[in-house]
């Protein structure tokens, strides 16, 4: 069954296409990572999805339903962000028991026991935490709730390498022993790969692609060799990104087409994997040349 | 992961309890204000002096509690325009909710406020002739030996119960309406106003037969009746006007 279906879907915020005829549908009990540079989209999407923003135009589903002020998604759907405010005359605790009654599968003792690995304070106030602080107590809320769609927008905002590290665990396991529909978004691929299935990749409010992770390992190979080798070989193929490392070798990222890589390899290139993190990065980069090409 | 049908009335429900705990400091604010206004209360509110030519002369000073209900209109005013206000809309949608949940536990939670204070208004004004025959006239006080009806105390309640709830549902729906454009908490004071002399100057008599239509009728029934379409009213357009409005912006 899909959780989520969206078909051309459309969102426009003043003269900003925030999102362009986005089509995608994401199945149950998956873990999907939502990736993409800065203002691609992703927030936007994440809030359409969970009911707070209306799409301009297209259609969104999810379970079936149109989302937007939706009581039956809000109850199913939960979005976690870095925004979520609670009344200030409320304990940390007292934040708990209240989300414990919205929510039907709430499991208060995985929050509790989170709560304490953590080292909250009960009596804290919310909005005296801490940036990383706040993101890891807003994460126990979002996998405590068991939300059938739970969403995390930038989940590790703040958060330092040991707590974040701690949150992809919390989360696998918890998922394994509850499947259920996730999305995560997140400039870390690099951190979250190991543990999602399916990238969504968006750029400029467009997808650039939906595909498992396992495709997307293979999606593209690094060669590096000396200049003229390298160019005249890449000449029929599609770059994603080359680059010059040293004198005269360049390194480039081309598209996995299934061409013959022992070829590669007599000709004196080597061949080898690119890092998902790396490959989403250099084809969402603006112009080619990257950061470098600003100081010439 | 299996789904969970939320009906509308058992989240409204949850999201008024959750508003009992959140807004909590608006009741220990009402305390503070019928303080205040009894305060002001007790230095009098109006005097009256007569000598005449025999050598008497009489000394009359007026205690009344209309201070603590002109405040007590005020306090319930400001806060069902708070409750509109971003950032408590946003905390709105903090757990399971949607804008006709929202809007629903917001008008409990100011019918509830709205008795709450009826009762202590009401309250205060005996509290207000207690000081004055302890600590103010030593002269006896007009009024200190009339026996109270309990059913006048509740009709005080009730009447003022009702006050509250229409004040409180035209703060409701102007400060939603004023949330649709980030000129209108300006600009939309500026056109009451505007539209307030204009009747004025349009009939003299309109705005005094508005405020007659809700403040002097004396049928009970009647009275209620006309709060209560009202509120509803101003519920329901402050529903209508959020429809499409975004969360979490």
């Amino acid at each position: 069954m899909n959780v989520i279906e969206c078909e051309k879907l459309t969102k426009k915020r003043r003269q900003l296409t925030a999102l362009q005829d986005l089509s995608f549908s994401i199945e149950e009990n998956t873990i999907t990572g939502l990736i993409g540079r800065n203002g691609a989209g992703k927030t936007t999407l994440l809030k359409i999805l969970a009911g707070f923003w209306r799409p301009s135009s297209g259609k969104v589903e999810v379970f079936k339903e149109d989302p937007f002020q939706n009581l039956f998604i809000s109850a199913n759907a939960i979005y976690v962000d870095d925004q979520m405010r609670y009344s200030s005359r409320l304990t940390l605790s007292e934040i708990l028991t209240e989300a414990e009654r919205f929510y039907e599968n709430w499991d208060a003792e995985l929050a509790n026991r989170l709560f304490d690995y953590f080292s909250f304070h009960p009596r804290q106030a919310h909005h005296h935490l801490s940036k990383g602080k706040m993101s890891t107590f807003n994460m126990i809320i979002g996998l405590a709730s068991r939300c059938a769609l739970t969403m995390f927008d930038e989940p590790t905002t703040g958060m330092d390498a040991g707590v974040r590290k701690d949150f992809y665990r919390a989360l696998l396991k918890d998922y394994i022993a509850n499947p259920r529909t996730i999305i995560i978004s997140s400039h870390h691929l690099e951190e979250i790969e190991d543990l999602l299935e399916d990238v969504l990749l968006l750029d400029e409010g467009k997808k650039y692609f939906h595909l498992p992770m396992d495709e997307l390992k293979e999606y593209a190979v690094g060669i590096s060799g000396r200049t003229e080798v390298v160019m005249q070989w890449m000449a029929n193929k599609e770059v994603i990104h080359n680059e010059q490392v040293g004198n005269n070798a360049t390194y480039a990222i081309v598209k996995n087409d299934y061409f013959s890589i022992d070829q590669a390899k007599q000709l004196g290139m080597e061949v080898s994997p690119v890092s998902a993190s790396d490959l989403c990065v250099h084809l969402t980069s603006r112009s080619k040349g990257g950061i470098e090409s600003v100081f010439k | 992961m299996s789904l969970n049908n939320a009906s509308l009335g058992s989240t409204v429900a949850r999201q008024f309890k959750y508003k009992l705990k959140a807004y909590n400091g608006v009741l220990s604010s009402l305390v503070l204000v019928q303080i205040i206004a009894i305060l002001f209360s007790l230095g009098g509110n109006g005097s009256f002096h007569s000598s005449g030519g025999s050598g008497i002369s009489i000394n009359a000073t007026l205690f009344t509690n209309a201070n603590v209900i002109i405040f007590t209109f005020l306090w319930v005013i400001a806060h069902a325009v708070m409750m509109t206000t971003k950032a408590e809309r946003e905390h709105g949608f903090t757990f399971v909710s949607n804008h006709i949940s929202n809007h629903l536990s917001n008008a409990l939670f100011l019918l509830l406020a709205s008795v709450i204070a009826a009762v202590t208004t009401i309250l205060a004004g005996f509290l207000l002739r207690v000081l004055v025959y302890f600590f103010k006239e030593p002269a006896p006080i007009l009024g200190s030996n009339v026996h109270y009806e309990v059913s006048d105390i509740f009709t005080g309640v009730f009447s003022m119960t009702f006050y509250l709830i229409l004040l409180a549902s035209a703060g409701y729906v102007l400060g939603t309406l004023s949330q649709l454009h980030r000129t209108l908490p300006y600009l939309l004071p500026v056109l009451l106003i505007g539209i307030f002399i204009w009747l004025i100057q349009l009939d003299h008599s309109l705005v005094g037969r508005g405020v007659a239509f809700y403040f002097e009728e004396t049928n009970a029934l009647l009275f209620v009746l006309k709060v209560t379409v009202t509120s509803v009213v101003c519920f329901l357009a402050a529903i209508m006007l959020t429809k499409r409005l975004e969360a979490r912006q």
